[in-house]
């Protein structure tokens, strides 16, 4: 790789770097499952890495995580109780970082900001003595009983005066849980929200049964958008076929009662 | 009521005429500055040390012409200035072969003597070349009684020799080759300077910028210039560098004595002002070159520096030119500005290590990079070429391939 700069006289300089990525085939094989503790080394997939950290309880005064000093890069801040919607934070940063704190909450209904119609779960991570120009990437991990979800959509939002929705990827599905992900702009107060049914145009499909992966395919259902189209226009079809024979019936009987009208005349 | 008509129709089309007068006499009597090629456009910045400006006037009445660079004002052109030949034989103001039109605003025109000959080769554009046996003379006797004169011209000498004219008035003011070593700036009152030729400081057959500066009342009374910097100074204070004397400004003859002392060689550009010029304004007028080329055209070229010695350094400048005619109407260009941009860009990857593997496909890789002027971030890899890096940021949501060698 070879990243570039120029400035504004444009002279360039370039650096070059060279690396490769090589994920473990036991890695790659292995079911993505959340680990009970007991910690894990990093992966590709990203959710299914796990850190060894204590079943906390984020529902009461939430949880602090405290970092003397935390190093520059990707830190993975993961919950491991599961009967939450939080399920991690990642924040990525620039510069080495003193005395941080993160403090993540779950809360079902929330006081100090208007609450989101629908919202399922309100997630809050607040931090101290961490700069947003400090971090390049920040996310937020979450996972929903497949019961609850129901086929439903599934979004995170963001309280920025007013609840913005943010993109929200679904990664996958394990056990019982369905696992989304969303870049976030900034830590704020985020809201869960389950809404109408999931679109039926693009599904997400593991493939699971072919390598035990997390791959995500994405399969458009086009036989359903087929359908559907296929009644509208037959409905538009009906309704013009309707009206030409109206029209032409219409016709054909000026023209029947003007020849009568004139047959008439003659006798 | 036909005649009443027509009475109408003239009222209509006198009222017209008026109008017409009044706006084509408002617009044309403001002075027309503007840039012209090779000046840079506006915000730009350049790796070049020097920079080539180029400005076009155009006013019948010229009265004043400022040039300002990086905040400060030198008048290149006022009542200051008595002298000024371009020695570019233009036909359209009034010149020939034997005829130097003053471009200043007192028209103290010249005759070419003797062998003086046209030649193409000048400093800016022609010159006029003496082989020992010509010259110009004015019709004005310039220097008298002056308190403060600064006296400047392009001399391409191919020889020294004793009592060689540069320029001046014999008897008042006197400048040239004093011997075949030395050049000497002579004053009736207020005494002397010679300067002993160093000839990488003025070498024969080349193009020297030579200003002659004197100030009754303040040291250094009398300096003189070489291309841009000061090179001898001397002279005491004086009422007055000389009342009168009997003779006319002369070029390249009769100005050590009444006649002779012909100069040997080519000079440029002579222009003399009633006041002494500060080292700075000498500078900016050994860069520089206004040129009159026709009735009422102008140009001002000048090619930048820092100063005589130092090129420019690494920092947005600004510019402009400004003229005023002899109603005080102003006119000036916008101002523009240029940075110069020589340091090069830094860039060095911080993470990941070079040739390392990693097994994270959402790896970052990080970066710093430096620069006062900073433009654009881009990367290829063997997959993917020229990715703009928005605000020269990291690369932070790529998920690389597995196996990919990056």
């Amino acid at each position: 790789m070879t990243i570039w700069v120029n400035d504004s006289a444009n002279q360039q300089n370039s650096s070059k770097l060279t690396f490769s990525i090589s994920v473990p085939q036991s890695q790659n094989n292995q079911n993505p499952a959340p680990s009970n503790g007991g910690g894990g080394s990093g992966s590709s997939s990203g959710y299914s890495e796990k850190t060894s950290l204590e079943s906390i309880n984020l529902l009461a005064n939430g949880n602090i995580y405290s970092y003397k000093q935390l190093a520059p890069g990707k830190t993975k801040i993961e919950v491991q109780d599961k009967s939450l919607v939080f399920d991690s934070v990642e924040i990525s940063t620039s510069r080495l970082i003193n005395d941080l704190e993160v403090k993540l909450t779950e809360e079902t209904i929330i006081s100090n900001v208007e609450n989101l119609p629908g919202a399922y779960r309100y997630l809050i991570v607040d931090t101290n003595n961490l700069l947003d120009s400090w971090v390049y990437k920040r996310a937020i991990n979450f996972k929903i009983s497949k019961s609850i979800v129901n086929e439903r959509k599934v979004s995170l939002y963001i309280y920025e005066n007013t609840w913005k929705e943010i993109e929200t990827n679904k990664l996958g599905e394990i056990s019982n849980f369905i696992y989304y992900k969303s870049k976030v702009p900034h830590f704020s107060v985020f809201a869960v929200k389950i809404s109408k049914k999931e679109s039926s145009d693009e599904k997400v499909l593991e493939n699971k049964i072919e390598n035990n992966s997390d791959i995500k395919v994405k399969v458009n259902d086009s036989t359903n958008f087929n359908k559907t189209y296929f009644y509208i226009i037959l409905f538009i079809v009906v309704l013009i076929l309707t009206f030409l024979i109206k029209l032409i019936k219409k016709a054909s009987k000026k023209e029947y009662t003007h020849k009568r009208k004139i047959k008439r005349r003659i006798i | 009521m036909l005649k009443r008509e027509k009475l109408n129709k003239l009222v209509f089309k006198f009222l017209v005429t008026i109008i017409f007068l009044i706006i084509t006499s408002t617009v044309f009597a403001i002075p027309y500055v503007d840039f012209s090629n090779p000046t840079p456009s506006n915000n730009t910045y350049t790796t070049n040390t020097t920079i080539e400006l180029n400005f076009s006037i155009t006013e019948s009445s010229l009265n004043k012409l400022i040039y300002n660079w990086d905040g400060t004002n030198y008048t290149i052109f006022n009542n200051s200035l008595i002298l000024l030949y371009n020695f570019d034989n233009i036909s359209t103001i009034g010149e020939d072969d034997t005829n130097i039109v003053d471009i200043s605003r007192y028209s103290i025109n010249g005759t070419v003597t003797g062998r003086g000959t046209l030649n193409s080769s000048g400093k800016y554009n022609s010159a006029y070349s003496f082989s020992g046996k010509g010259g110009i003379n004015t019709t004005r006797s310039l220097m008298n009684s002056l308190t403060q004169f600064t006296m400047a011209g392009w001399v391409y000498a191919s020889a020294t020799g004793s009592r060689i004219s540069f320029f001046g008035q014999n008897d008042l003011v006197e400048s040239g080759f004093i011997d075949s070593d030395s050049i000497m700036l002579w004053v009736s009152n207020g005494g002397n300077i010679d300067w002993t030729i160093n000839s990488t400081i003025f070498p024969l057959n080349t193009w020297n910028f030579v200003v002659f500066v004197g100030q009754n009342s303040t040291s250094p009374y009398l300096n003189l210039y070489i291309n841009g910097l000061s090179s001898q100074t001397g002279g005491e204070a004086v009422s007055n560098f000389g009342n009168s004397s009997i003779y006319n400004f002369s070029i390249g003859q009769s100005v050590f004595d009444s006649t002779g002392g012909n100069f040997t060689g080519s000079m440029d550009n002579v222009m003399v002002f009633n006041r002494s010029l500060t080292s700075d304004e000498i500078y900016h007028i050994y860069i520089s070159n206004l040129r009159k080329y026709d009735e009422s055209k102008y140009s001002l070229y000048i090619n930048q520096s820092q100063n005589a010695t130092n090129v420019l350094f690494d920092k947005s400048y600004t510019y402009f030119v400004s003229g005023i005619n002899s109603t005080d109407d102003e006119n000036m260009t916008e101002i523009r500005t240029i940075g110069v941009d020589t340091i090069y860009p830094s860039i060095n990857t911080t993470q990941p290590i070079n040739n390392t593997n990693s097994t994270d496909q959402n790896l970052d890789v990080l970066f710093t990079r430096n620069d006062t002027n900073l433009g654009s971030c881009w990367y290829s890899t063997s997959a993917e070429t020229n990715i703009t890096l928005n605000s020269c940021s990291n690369i932070t949501d790529v998920v690389w391939d597995d196996g990919q060698l990056i």
